[in-house]
């Protein structure tokens, strides 16, 4: 059973996590950036995709496993070319020539998964700030597939955990360049006592 | 010397500061970091801390055990408290997160050059 101020602390530290993201991405891209979703959700495994509306399009997807007292994931999902204009800011003139059949070159996926380590780091700062203790990312893992493959791969961990996951999921929109960006943080279920503890 | 496992960050640093320096070298993650060391001595380092193989805090901390006085300055997204401590006690003398802005990097790299 979770308690009303268990919720009101996930919802605020999703909220803080994500705003977080959104200075970064403002930084790195001197673009508008806003926020259209900012939510906290208890939901089955399986029904993770259909949680956050995500289309089996084929996408982008950076995944992130954190370790340390409090473990989990993060997955950054980008369209294809929402990913690549964002590689394309970031690069600025910097890029490489593109190889046939490759989504996006090779300079410009190092870019994509900068812009995944760099969103990471934003939301579990403060989560490892908030509770007091430090956490470990590894580097980014790329990935360009349909996007229930990429959850599936994703939540692979923590479907071995249990049936149900939290969910932080943010959507982030950067104006006038196409570009979306959902975030999903799923926290490893078997720890999660910990951060209830905490908020309680 | 740069030390990152994003060829992405190594040549947006490259752009940053090759106008005022020289890089001597470019490493992709800690333990070729070390050997780097040990072969350019190297005025200055800037060092990521998410890398395979071996993170930036203990590459860090292998390199000024036995060069105490290597300059070290951590280049990374993590901004957590600890890590930054554990960064300084590995020997860091300075911590910039990214996103970073050009001139901010320029001037804690001259910073601790003119020390």
């Amino acid at each position: 059973m979770i308690g009303m101020n268990t919720l009101r602390g996930l919802k605020r530290l999703g909220d803080q996590s994500a705003e977080r993201v959104v200075q970064s991405l403002a930084e790195m891209t001197s673009a508008e950036v806003v926020m259209e979703v900012s939510a906290v959700n208890m939901t089955e495994i399986e029904q993770i995709p259909a949680t956050i509306g995500i289309t089996d399009d084929a996408m982008i997807g950076l995944f992130v496993r954190f370790t340390g007292e409090l473990p989990g994931a993060v997955l950054t999902l980008l369209s294809i070319p929402s990913a690549q204009n964002l590689a394309d800011i970031m690069l600025a003139g910097m890029g490489d020539e593109p190889a046939e059949d490759e989504v996006l070159t090779e300079m410009q996926q190092s870019a994509v998964e900068e812009v995944g380590n760099i969103i990471t780091s934003s939301f579990i700062d403060v989560w490892a700030n908030e509770f007091g203790m430090g956490l470990t990312q590894t580097p980014p893992a790329y990935v360009c597939d349909y996007v229930p493959s990429i959850i599936d791969a994703s939540l692979a961990r923590a479907s071995e955990k249990g049936d149900f996951a939290v969910v932080f999921n943010s959507a982030i929109r950067i104006t006038d360049q196409d570009i979306d960006c959902h975030i999903l943080v799923l926290p490893d279920p078997d720890k999660m006592q910990l951060m209830f503890d905490s908020l309680e | 010397m740069l030390v990152d496992d994003s060829k992405f960050m190594r040549a947006l640093l490259k752009k940053v500061l090759a106008a005022s320096h020289n890089i001597v070298g470019e490493a992709e993650n800690g333990v070729e970091a070390i050997e780097m060391y040990d072969q350019l001595t190297p005025d200055l380092v800037m060092m990521d801390i998410v890398m395979p193989h071996m993170d930036g805090i203990l590459a860090t901390s292998n390199i000024t055990n036995k060069h105490p006085d290597a300059k070290i300055i951590m280049c990374t997204s993590v901004g957590q408290d600890e890590k930054v401590k554990a960064a300084i006690k590995a020997g860091a003398r300075g911590y910039i997160t990214k996103p970073f802005q050009g001139p901010s990097v320029i001037k804690e790299v001259e910073s601790l050059l003119g020390q």
